[in-house]
Parts: structure tokens; sequence; C-alpha cells
């Protein structure tokens, strides 16, 4: 087990590696002088050549290369161009309300989705498994963003439950921070509930004919432990897989839902540095949800060997 | 102890009514052992599912017939009866090792499983006691380190093992065993057949035994049963079996068995053609197209048992003295046509 979690830990590198070439050439396949874009058509000569300095931008690409890889290991991401705030600072203090909607919108997609797999499974022979595959293929088809309309709507206009937008932390209070989050936080949910309670149906139906579930049966075991034992922990294993990049699906999902909510995270600040055109802001934010996303799949590799045991002693 | 009555099982398939099991009747009694051999398809799987209703319904169902297990209708019983049987009464291992045992909990708790589906009030201490005693008397070496493995760190032989553990975790009184060494190599065979010798004479259990292969069951059987296209066609002792055969399906069973003692140069028989499409069986007799001795007969009447001797039964319309003729006779034929 050991060996394969440093096993995982090393193959992280080349992976990193590999993303903060692509960040920072984010900057350099953008057509034009970034000096020049940042400022605007009507900036002087002499103000691009500074900026251009600042920037670093006069060097060779590969000294400005290893420049900004050694500002990364030492946790420098560069000067925000609007704030002047150091990038680490401004991503830093965004990055509660995120961390909080995608924490919110997970624990919905497993309290949600795993119920509803079971229970499905439990009456596979019935009308309810065909209901349920067309009520999962709409939920995994409806577009987020017309979806969030339609619940704010619903439950901020028509009947006005939750609020239509904004924030809270949690050091307000859990309550009130719960109160804003709840809303987005399910529209995030609802697209990745119907991927993930199929795919755990699948996975159940699929162990549910195998050989061992008939051994299980066969010492007396009640039908419901079957099911939520032993079949079910079989399931998993597949399942992970996608409630990995569902999780990594989220982060996408946040700078959708953050610009609808007006809520202060950090997909909101990638929208508003684009605007911007604060570039430093913009790679900072970038290979930080590229590192998000390595780190979650690397949790998802880890979690395998601790569910499945052929690939823990392997 | 086991008396099976005048059993059908069918499924209800989208292509028709599969008659898996059609009609069939014997008993087990306490600490014997029977075999029942047949080709694949034949039913005899359905049949030993059926009898702890294991088999899924749908698309099984039981038209007619009776198991009366201690002189109660299994086919009667509630959910929570039949798993009172299950496992505690009657246990069942399967033909293959490799694909069950649940791969994701390791070996201990499945038998700890099955010792705890039956016995809720047994001590913590008490079940791995008897977990490792299980795993002693099915042979698995140095079991108390063991006990915490995967069954993907077992061998197909020592998963065999440990399912007969399983299965003799609450002494039942008796064990079906469906094709126990069909996915093993030869000497493991052995070695699990004389495994199961051991086990019935300390733990008494009734067995039965399923498989396709006759040398299987010599050794182990003191009551064979052949089914043929869901039907018994010819029952009786090993003895009776092999050397006073009276069905033409046992016959041509015995005469694919490869054997060490004829000729190389003469070939291994097989039996022609296919086992019978059990949605359209043939009409009359079962085994009528693929019967060597077969007569217009046949083809009007299904036989029913007919007594060939004690305790020896067969469903054929020729008699014992009709068939020995017939097979001297297709004997010398096949000679003739191997020399000529």
């Amino acid at each position: 087990m050991l060996q394969y979690t440093i096993r995982r830990f090393i193959s992280v590198i080349p992976v990193m590696f590999i993303v903060s070439v692509i960040v920072f050439l984010l900057v350099h396949l953008t057509p034009g002088n970034p000096a020049y874009l940042i400022l605007g058509e009507d900036s002087s000569q002499e103000s691009i050549k500074q900026l251009e300095q600042q920037l670093g931008l006069d060097k060779p690409i590969v000294v400005q290369f290893f420049d900004w890889i050694k500002n990364i290991l030492t946790g420098d991401l560069g000067q925000s161009i609007y704030s002047s705030e150091p990038v680490t600072q401004v991503i830093f203090d965004r990055f509660g309300p995120t961390f909080s909607l995608m924490l919110l919108s997970l624990i919905f997609i497993l309290v949600i989705s795993i119920p509803i797999a079971i229970f499905v499974v439990a009456m596979r022979k019935t009308i309810l498994d065909p209901i349920f595959l067309t009520i999962s293929l709409l939920g995994v088809s409806i577009p987020e963003f017309w979806f969030a309309i339609l619940l704010v709507l619903a439950f901020g206009v028509t009947f006005p439950i939750f609020p239509v937008a904004g924030y809270a932390p949690i050091a307000e209070g859990v309550f009130s921070w719960l109160y804003y989050l709840i809303l987005p936080a399910f529209v995030l949910a609802a697209v990745e509930v119907g991927l993930i309670a199929r795919m755990l149906r699948d996975g159940m139906l699929e162990s549910i004919n195998q050989d061992y579930t008939r051994t299980v049966r066969a010492k007396g075991v009640r039908e419901s432990t079957v099911l939520m034992k032993h079949v079910f922990a079989n399931a998993l294993i597949p399942t992970t897989t996608v409630v990995g990049t569902a999780v990594a699906g989220l982060l996408g999902g946040t700078v959708i839902i953050e610009t609808l909510f007006t809520i202060p995270g950090i997909g909101q600040l990638l929208i508003d540095s684009i605007y911007r055109r604060d570039y430093p802001v913009i790679q900072g934010v970038v290979l930080i949800i590229s590192a998000i996303y390595v780190l979650i799949n690397l949790l998802v590799d880890l979690l395998y060997a601790f569910l499945d045991p052929r690939i823990r002693y392997d | 102890m086991l008396e099976v009555n005048d059993l059908k099982v069918h499924l209800d398939t989208d292509s028709g009514i599969v008659k898996a099991v059609d009609g069939v009747s014997f008993t087990v009694e306490a600490g014997k052992t029977i075999g029942i051999v047949g080709e694949s398809g034949s039913g005899k799987s359905v049949l030993a599912m059926s009898l702890t209703q294991l088999n899924p319904q749908p698309p099984a169902f039981y038209p007619q017939g009776e198991i009366l297990f201690e002189g109660k209708n299994v086919l009667k019983r509630t959910k929570k009866d039949l798993r009172k049987i299950r496992g505690n009464d009657i246990a069942m291992i399967f033909q293959d090792p490799m694909s069950s045992l649940n791969p994701v909990f390791n070996i201990g708790d499945q038998i700890k499983e099955a010792i705890r589906t039956h016995d809720k009030k047994m001590s913590r201490q008490d079940v791995e006691k008897k977990v490792i005693e299980l795993l002693t008397d099915v042979g698995i070496p140095d079991p108390k380190r063991r006990i915490n493995d995967y069954p993907h760190q077992f061998s197909g032989g020592m998963r065999q093992r440990v399912l007969i553990a399983i299965a003799l975790a609450c002494k039942p009184k008796l064990l079906i065993a469906d094709e126990p060494t069909t996915a093993l190599d030869v000497t493991i065979q052995a070695q699990i057949l004389e495994l199961m010798k051991d086990i019935q004479k300390k733990y008494g259990t009734a067995i039965i035994i399923i498989t396709h292969d006759l040398g299987v069951v010599a050794n182990i059987a003191d009551k064979i049963l052949v089914m043929y296209a869901g039907r018994i066609v010819e029952e009786g002792s090993v003895h009776d079996i092999f050397y006073r055969t009276s069905m033409p399906y046992t016959w041509s069973l015995l005469r694919s068995l490869p054997r060490l003692d004829i000729d190389e140069s003469e070939r291994l028989l097989t039996i022609k053609g296919q086992p019978p499409d059990l949605i359209h069986p043939p009409e009359g007799c079962k085994f009528n197209p693929r019967c060597p001795f077969v007569s217009p007969e046949c083809l009007k009447m299904d036989p029913p048992l007919t007594e060939r001797g004690s305790n020896h039964r067969a469903a054929c319309i020729l008699s014992n003295e009709q068939f020995e003729e017939a097979k001297q006779a297709l004997i010398i034929a096949e000679r003739k046509g191997v020399h000529s």
C-alpha cells in the first residue's frame, strides 16, 4: 500500500510539470503583446516597455520559464496587475466560497445518488427502473445554467425560501452559510447525481448476478444485506472513478454557478480576471485549478486501492 | 431426509419456456452421497439450485412437484424459513471457485458471515476460533495468518477449500456440490474429492455431487442419477451404472470417458449430436435423435423409469437383454468398420 501511494505521488510530478508549461505558455501563445493588451490601445510606447520589464517579458523565453517555475516552487505566483496584491493572496481569499460550494455539492451528490441507486436496484423488476433511467438521462442532459435559473425562479422568486444570490462565510454562522449555499450547491450537484446514481445502479446490477453474490445468498444472508454490503461494495469500485471526474467537473461548474449566484469564489475571480486582462491572476487560477484536478485524481487512485484489495496488494 | 417428488422447474425466457427440470424424483438419505451426472444443459445445475430455491424467480418457476426436506416442503416455505435452511441445513458449493468469493472482503470475514448469519449469539472469540478450526479442517495451511488474506491471494484449489469451509460453517445436514472440481487441475480435483470424503466422515453430512464427469462420482457416490434433458434416465449404484448399464445414454457417456487400458489407436468416442433444445424437446424419448439403437417406437413414447434390478432403474424401451444384444451387435459392426 505504501509503495503504491509513493508511486502514485511520484506520477503527479511529470503531470504538474506539463501543466505548468501550458499555463506558462498561456500568456505567450496569446496573440499580440501581453503588455499592450493589458494596457490598452492608447498606451504609450514607454509604459508598454515598462510593463514588459515588470513582467519580465523582455528576457529570453527559456529564462522566463525557469524564473516562473522557481517562483511557483517558492509559492510566488506573481502580482495582480489589477490590485497589485500577491496572486497567492488573491486566490486564497477566494478559496473559501468555492471549497464550500464544492463540498456541499459533493455531499448532495452522495446523499442523493446512493439511496436512489440502492432503491432502484432493490426494485429492479418493477416499472421503477425504466422511470429512473429516463429521469437520470434527463438529469445528465439538462444544462446547469438553465436548471439554475429554473430553481431560482421556483425557490427564490415564486416561493422565496432561499436567497437568489450572494454568499455568507462560514464564520458568520453555519446556518446562514448553508442558507446561501443550498440552492447553488444543489444545482451544481444535480447534473452529477443522475450520472453517479446511474453508474452505481449499473455496477450493482452487474454484481448482483455474480457467482460471489450467489455464494452469499446460499449462506442464508438476507437480501437487503446482500445488496447493501456485498453488491454495493463491489459497485463502489467503478463508481469511485466517476465520482472523481464528477468532483473535478464541479470545479468547472463553479465558474458558471458562481457567476450566476454572485458567489465570490475562484470561478468568479477567473471570469473577472479575464475581463481585466489580469494575466498573473489568470495563470495562477488556472494553475491552482489544474493542481486541484490532479490532486482529486490522486485521491481517487488512493481511494481505489482502499476499496479494492486486488489493487492494494499488487 | 431429502425427498424430491415429480419436481418440475421451468424457466420463463424470451424465446419460450425452458423445461430445465421436467419431472424428477429421488431421495437422499442422511450421511449418504449421491451423484447427479449429465451433460451441460441437462438441467442438473437448475435442479441443484432449486433445492434451496436459489434460482432467481423469475425466470424460474415451479409448476409441479415437491421438495421435502425433513418432511416439510421447501417450495412452500416463507423467505425467512428458506434463509434458515440455506447455509444452515443445506449448504452449497459451486463450480467456479475463482469467482465465487467476494473479491473485496477477506476470507475470514466471509466465513464469519456464514457462521454469524445463523448464530448471532456466538462470541467474537468463539467465531474466530471456529473459523480457524474450519480452515484447518479443509486443509488450508497456516490458517491464523491466512484468515486476513483476500480471495485473489489464493489459488483455485485453495479457494474451493475456503468455499467448502463456508459451506461447512453451520454443520449442514446436506451439502450440494455443483461441479466442485470442474474448474480445477486434475491433481487438485482428486484432493478436493478426497477432502469431501473426509468431511463426510467427520461431519456426517449427506452430499449431492453434480458433475458431467462419471469418473468424479465413481469413487465417492453411493448412488448415481443420470440426467438427460431435465429427466432422470437411469439410477442405481455405481456398480449398476458402470457394469449393468441399462440405458443407451449412460452407455454413451461411459464410452466417451478417456481410458488408459485401451489401445491408443482407438479414437475417443463422442456422443453425436447436440443436447436437446429444452424449449422444444424431441417427441417421444428425448434421447432418440442421438441414440444408436433408435427404433420407430422411440419417437412415439417417452419410456418411464422401470426396475432393472434392486434399486436400479432405467428409462428405455429396450429390456436389459435386448439392450445387451444391441450393444454387442453395434460393437461388432464398429470393429468391422475399423478393420475393413
